[in-house]
């Protein structure tokens, strides 16, 4: 393996890695804008250049692959590269290159989205130079719409190619091209054909620059002001890896976060937007049915509800209920708890939740059919109890407790004939939907992107939900409700007083998740045991 | 107008796609192929050479907008070029294209009414020791003045 030094590092390196890969993986800072790890190199933008000793000029770091010299080659007898990035020549290089690219660039910071995290205003800041000798005209075009709610302010923009790099090798819909040439170039659309594909969204995240905007999220709050949550998305079971931004409790966007193990770079827009589809009718108290309307009431009185039904329909031993993928692993896990607990037969089913076919694209990428975002770690939790959800409605049945599936529930003939089959029935949900409309009663519990716990992808792999909201108005956390239940029921108190206690419970009654802690997952996640 | 190409185009444009490594290496010559057929390039043009080299129209497009000798607007039947680089504007290639533009009542980009002569001023012809020139098509006028420039236009019929 290749011995290379770059400053005073010293690496082993596999040969053929390119230069500035080697050296991000190893933490060493190279500024760069064009290169993108999941993105072919064009070596284009001329940000990355290094000194390489015994090459004549500066060479493009994003660009030079690491090889091995012959013995005697070998620089101060060992070495097959020796790289300087901070010399003279280079720090000079990098002046130069910031102020061609700024040439046309409006330096608008105040009034753009991207301010405080732009890579134009931070490697302006830490190697340019603090003047410019253009003092020509500066090139100005209109922003222009792309599609898919996607917008490009061209005068930011550097030119970097990421976004057509993105639409062909990613996405590989083609939709973006480089027009013309030189001074003229722009990123365009071929003939009013818009960007049109559910990746889109992505090209702004990449983008180093201002330059492509979410329509979105445009002029909505400075950046600055958001809190980062990481966390993971949950509309299907593909499990991508998300940045929650949000500020005073609202989101204002989803980005991707990276982890090979599960997304890699990118998301799709269902997930980036999928905060817009809750912000409307949040469950914020108890409601009980009163003659077809909601009536408020309080916890008291709605578990004091609760507990007469069980009683007047036969008793814990009648109870139904319905786990949910869309709920994390800890609020299915202690309802199966609770079901194994007061009702001797198996009484429990999984909701049914939209399923459709799989979208994969050309570099792998790829979106689940299956929106029961944790159906395989409720699987998981329930897999003792469950069965099909036509032997639920057989018998007698009592009450029936179901988790919400935040409006992606496929009420389908069985649930059809569940529903009417009990006599009251209650849904933990955080939402109104078509499923909540025909509850009995409804638990306001945390809802998508409140919940607190662990969700296992359809690959296996366990990562932990961080909330990146607060609870609004009575609702408490899914699994604190669910926990609250079993009490009631069983007359047996809670353990836990949190949701990582109940992932430590997970882990000492389900094998393959006996090595899940909250704090083992870290950022990444974890794999199911038995899986690699 | 959907775009084919000609019977004979068509064989030497399978001869292309095998003489290439991919087919995305065939968009140039190919390019050249369906203007020299067509005169221009169309959007439908372009989107069934797209469709024949495998990739998005976008990308296509892409190449055409780079080089300046792939035309996406119908030009005269004579497109005349001037040069717009250094040895031909120091001899003169300025004077030379104010003068066409006058004589022919067209500004650069332009095409006469009778679809005779479009005007167009490029970059580098590759000519500069005979500088000034103008390209008529294919054919290269060298170490032109204004007199010659009128003789020349005056033989095109
Ligand atoms: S719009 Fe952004 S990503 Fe696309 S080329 Fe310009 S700077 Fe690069
Ligand atoms: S692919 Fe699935 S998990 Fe990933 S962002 Fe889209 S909906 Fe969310
Ligand atoms: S990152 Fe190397 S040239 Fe752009």
């Amino acid at each position: 393996m290749p011995l290379i030094k770059i400053d005073d590092r010293e690496l082993e390196v596999q040969a053929g890695d390119k230069l500035l890969a080697v050296a991000l993986a190893a933490g060493l800072e190279i500024p760069h804008y064009c290169y993108h790890p999941a993105l072919s190199v064009t070596g284009s933008c001329r940000m990355c250049l290094v000194e390489i000793e015994g090459m004549p000029r500066l060479q493009t770091s994003c660009s030079v692959p690491v090889s091995e010299l012959p013995p005697e080659k070998k620089v101060d007898g060992k070495f097959d590269m020796v790289v300087h990035t901070q010399s003279e020549k280079v720090v000079a290089a990098r002046k130069l290159v910031l102020e061609f690219l700024l040439l046309n660039h409006p330096l608008d910071c105040p009034v753009c989205d991207q301010a405080g995290e732009c890579f134009l205003q931070d490697y302006s800041f830490q190697h340019g130079n603090a003047h410019s000798r253009f003092i020509e005209d500066k090139r100005v075009r209109a922003n222009e719409d792309l599609g898919s709610g996607v917008v490009i302010n061209h005068n930011r923009c550097i030119m970097c190619t990421r976004c057509v790099r993105f639409t062909r090798e990613i996405a590989g819909t083609g939709e973006l091209y480089v027009q013309n040439r030189g001074y003229n170039n722009k990123i365009a659309v071929f003939d009013s054909v818009p960007l049109d594909n559910p990746l889109a969204g992505n090209v702004a995240d990449i983008c180093p620059v201002g330059a492509l905007l979410l329509k979105d999220y445009i002029h909505t709050t400075r950046f600055w002001h958001l809190s980062q949550t990481p966390s993971v998305c949950t509309e299907c079971t593909a499990g991508c890896n998300i940045t929650v931004d949000a500020a005073n409790n609202k989101i204002h966007r989803i980005i991707s976060r990276v982890n090979e193990q599960a997304n890699g770079h990118f998301i799709c827009d269902y997930g980036r937007y999928a905060h817009n589809k809750y912000v409307e009718a949040t469950i914020t108290s108890p409601l009980l049915k009163v003659e077809d309307s909601w009536k408020e009431v309080s916890w008291e009185e709605a578990y004091q509800v609760i507990k007469d039904q069980v009683v007047a329909t036969g008793g814990g031993a009648n109870l139904r209920a319905l786990a949910s993928p869309v709920y994390p692993n800890e609020t299915n896990f202690l309802l199966a708890n609770l079901v194994d607990t007061v009702v001797e037969k198996k009484s429990l089913a999984l909701l049914p939740i939209q399923n459709g076919d799989d979208q994969t694209f050309p570099a792998g990428f790829r979106i689940s059919g299956d929106k029961g975002g944790n159906r395989r770690g409720t699987e998981d939790m329930t897999r003792k109890l469950t069965v099909k959800p036509q032997t639920l409605f057989r018998g007698d049945v009592g009450v029936l407790l179901a988790l919400d599936g935040d409006g992606r529930t496929a009420i389908d003939g069985d649930v059809e004939k569940l529903l009417k089959a009990s006599p009251f029935t209650v849904i933990l949900a955080s939402n109104m939907n078509k499923f909540t409309e025909r509850a009995n009663l409804i638990l306001p519990v945390a809802g998508p992107f409140q919940r607190e716990g662990t969700i296992t992808n359809d690959r296996g792999l366990v990562q932990w939900l961080e909330p990146a909201l607060q609870l609004t108005g009575e609702a408490k956390p899914d699994w604190q409700v669910v926990a609250e239940l079993g009490q009631l029921l069983t007359g047996q108190a809670s353990l836990y007083t949190c949701a990582g206690d109940v992932t430590w419970k997970i882990s000492q009654t389900i094998a393959a998740y006996s090595r899940i802690t909250r704090f083992k997952l870290g950022k990444k996640g974890q794999f199911v045991q038995g899986i690699k | 107008m959907s775009f084919s190409f000609t019977t004979d185009r068509k064989k030497r444009f399978k001869a292309l796609l095998q003489s290439y490594p991919d087919k995305r290496s065939v968009a140039l010559p190919a390019l050249h192929l369906a203007q020299e057929q067509e005169g221009y390039l169309t959007r439908e043009t372009i989107e069934a050479l797209a469709h024949m080299l495998e990739l998005a129209p976008a990308d296509l497009m892409d190449t055409v907008s780079f080089y300046t000798m792939f035309r996406t607007r119908p030009t005269g039947k004579y497109l005349l070029q001037t040069c717009s680089t250094l040895a031909c504007s120091l001899n003169g290639a300025d004077q030379l294209t104010d003068h066409l533009q006058e004589k022919l009542h067209i500004k650069v980009g332009e095409t006469t009414p009778d679809g005779k002569f479009t005007l167009l001023k490029v970059e580098c012809l590759g000519s500069c020791g005979t500088a000034p020139v103008l390209r008529i098509n294919d054919d290269y006028h060298e170490k032109l003045t204004l007199g010659k420039v009128d003789r020349i236009l005056a033989k095109l019929k």
